[in-house]
């Protein structure tokens, strides 16, 4: 797809409004229920990495997907292909993979900088599921919004990661503290 | 180099090329965490504006990923080809450099209505202008460069720009436009907007 300055715009403009929207309104309802933030102590400190991985996973997962529709390899019509399947299972052992990764660094990080937190078991347990369960959503929600954007004729590339990004930093910070909530 | 193979790679050439770039720049993104609280400091000087810095965050990753995925899809296409300013690159830069505009005038509108709306005493709407517009442009400009520098060296290099691009260029964005507002933010004081 070649995209032309004006089409890249056109449907860009919405989107980040969209998006931007979407973070503000999330913002609002994070903020108003704060006190949950003292469930787990240290947990503050590793939010903007989890939000950041659980976008950096979903945006490899969109990336290849949306290559792969402007390529021919995966149709929106086609609802299994081998290219898709691979994509997402790639995705799922990634995310299992860095978000046990990610829990262990950042527990350790957590001792280094005094911040008082779980068993090292618990507090990767947590991350883990939190961080699995938000990809899984997500991954869902990239496929069929990727689908929907090409069947219309909108470049996937520009709707699809702006929107993921805003739902999934807040259904990943709901997760955690719900999660956090069971296992503590 | 054959491009067109890239994203019919194995499962496990994938989980090989992502796993550790998503780790690792998690890992810088704690210290961006660190470098934040730091300077949210300064930014509580000026009233309202801690309410403008996560949309800013966001919109900022938003506007370089999405150009990052475009430089990548075309690259996969063959629109565009590695260190070659063709029309391809200069349309995905224009549109980021437009967006990156429009964007931050747009969120400067809308926290600064937010304070209005629920009673937050802060700066005046040139002052949420200045330093949005200021931040986003500075930032948008440097990202964007990187993003294209990223994405040409891990083509070059055989790894699929796909799984090297995204996820590096979120922790690249809140730390450079975290340092772009810090700078701003003093301009703003010393300037005594």
């Amino acid at each position: 797809m070649m995209n032309s300055l004006k089409s890249i715009l056109k449907e860009s403009i919405p989107t980040l409004v969209l998006a931007a929207i979407i973070s503000l309104v999330a913002g609002l309802i994070l903020h108003a229920n704060k006190d949950f933030l003292h469930i787990l102590p240290g947990i503050l400190i590793i939010i903007p990495s989890f939000n950041q991985m659980n976008g950096a996973i979903m945006s490899v997962l969109s990336c290849r997907i949306s290559s792969a529709l402007h390529l021919g390899l995966i149709h929106p019509k086609l609802h299994t292909t081998k290219t898709l399947n691979r994509n997402v299972s790639a995705t799922y052992i990634t995310a299992i993979l860095s978000f046990i990764a990610f829990g262990i660094i950042a527990w350790f990080f957590n001792m280094a900088v005094g911040a008082s937190t779980a068993t090292l078991l618990a507090f990767t347990t947590i991350i883990f599921l939190a961080g699995f369960s938000t990809t899984v959503i997500l991954s869902f929600l990239s496929i069929i919004i990727s689908y929907i954007s090409y069947d219309k004729d909108i470049d996937p590339d520009n709707l699809v990661i702006p929107i993921l990004t805003s739902v999934g930093d807040f259904i990943g910070i709901f997760l955690l503290f719900i999660i956090a909530g069971v296992i503590i | 180099m054959n491009s067109d193979s890239m994203p019919t790679r194995s499962i496990f050439r994938i989980i090989r090329e992502t796993a550790p770039i998503i780790v690792i720049f998690a890992v810088i993104e704690l210290a961006a965490g660190c470098l934040l609280v730091w300077v949210l400091e300064k930014i509580e000087l000026l009233p309202g504006l801690l309410i403008l810095v996560p949309g800013f965050l966001d919109m900022r990753g938003n506007i370089s990923s999405a150009f990052g995925a475009r430089l990548t899809s075309s690259m996969h296409l063959g629109f565009i080809r590695p260190y070659k300013i063709t029309r391809g690159l200069k349309t995905n830069i224009y549109a980021s450099i437009i967006l990156s505009f429009f964007m931050s005038i747009i969120l400067a509108l809308m926290a600064w209505m937010l304070c209005i709306m629920m009673n937050i005493s802060s700066i005046s709407i040139w002052a949420f202008m200045f330093i949005s517009l200021g931040t986003g442009v500075t930032s948008g400009v440097i990202l964007i460069g990187l993003a294209t520098l990223i994405s040409f060296v891990s083509y070059t290099k055989g790894l699929d720009p796909d799984d090297v691009t995204t996820p590096s260029i979120g922790t690249l964005g809140d730390i450079l436009t975290i340092l772009c507002l810090f700078v701003i933010v003093h301009l703003a004081i010393g300037l005594g907007i």
